[in-house]
């Protein structure tokens, strides 16, 4: 494998340095099904199925603190309808803790996406 | 030699080997809160191929010294040397001592069975009473 080494990249009339763009891509980000069973993920080694609608996410390669950014989109399918939840996080920074709220309670969903950007340790 | 950052060498791998889906489940109860159900750690497919792959995760040892390590402060386990290639049941022993924490598998004094390694086929695919699922003794 060969390796490209720059330290700046220009598009015709903006430059930007590489890490712009390094430090700006997701870290870690994982697609689960109902049975918590990962899709596709990276930087993911285990999910914990936590109970209803509560998935832990842990890290291979934990972040350098807790602070770092997460979007979580849950579905669930009922009937023919489909609708996206509201849901709720906390966690480490070498584990996710992800709350998937259908109106007011926990419950389970069919597909789930955690994207998480930040510093990594 | 510099070793490459965790980070990368999982990136590298994603790119080059295939998801491998574990035949095994871990079932545990934590005993800081025992009215919370049994939880079920899955691994990861793309995980357990750098597992089996060799070369990409760091040691065990590294990880358990991180979590005394507080938030911010420089960590071990991203720039250790890798190991070589485990075999599915010790990565799983592997992913046991780095996931769940050690209140369960390791200093845990009581009588009940708070973890068994179960076959995938063992956890039921009714979730209907999810949250009263409990390690039978």
């Amino acid at each position: 494998m060969s390796t490209l080494e720059v330290s700046n990249i220009n598009d015709g009339t903006t430059t930007v340095a590489t890490t712009f763009v390094t430090n700006g891509s997701a870290k870690a980000w994982v697609t689960h099904n109902a049975a918590t069973v990962a899709q596709d993920s990276l930087n993911v080694s285990s999910l914990t199925d936590s109970g209803t609608g509560k998935t832990a996410v842990n890290f291979s390669n934990s972040f350098g603190a807790k602070d770092y950014a997460t979007s979580i989109c849950s579905m669930r399918s009922s009937g023919s309808n489909s609708h996206y939840e509201n849901n709720g996080v906390s966690g480490s920074a070498s584990a996710l803790n992800a709350v998937y709220i259908s109106g007011t309670s926990a419950a389970d969903t069919n597909v789930a996406s955690v994207i998480c950007v930040g510093e990594l340790a | 030699m510099t070793v490459k950052h965790l980070w990368e060498r999982l990136l590298e791998a994603k790119s080059q080997l295939k998801p491998v889906q574990s035949k095994y489940r871990v079932l545990f109860e934590d005993p800081a809160t025992p009215d919370e159900p049994a939880k079920v750690l899955v691994p990861d497919p793309n995980w357990m191929a750098c597992a089996l792959e060799g070369g990409i995760l760091p040691p065990i040892e590294t990880y358990q010294r991180d979590r005394l390590v507080p938030d911010g402060e420089p960590k071990e386990h991203p720039y250790a040397e890798p190991i070589d290639a485990m075999t599915e049941e010790e990565a799983i022993e592997y992913l046991i001592q780095k996931d769940i924490d050690p209140s369960v598998w390791r200093d845990y004094k009581g009588n009940r069975t708070i973890m068994k390694i179960v076959p995938v086929e063992l956890i039921p695919s009714d979730r209907s009473f999810r949250n009263a699922w409990r390690i039978m003794q």
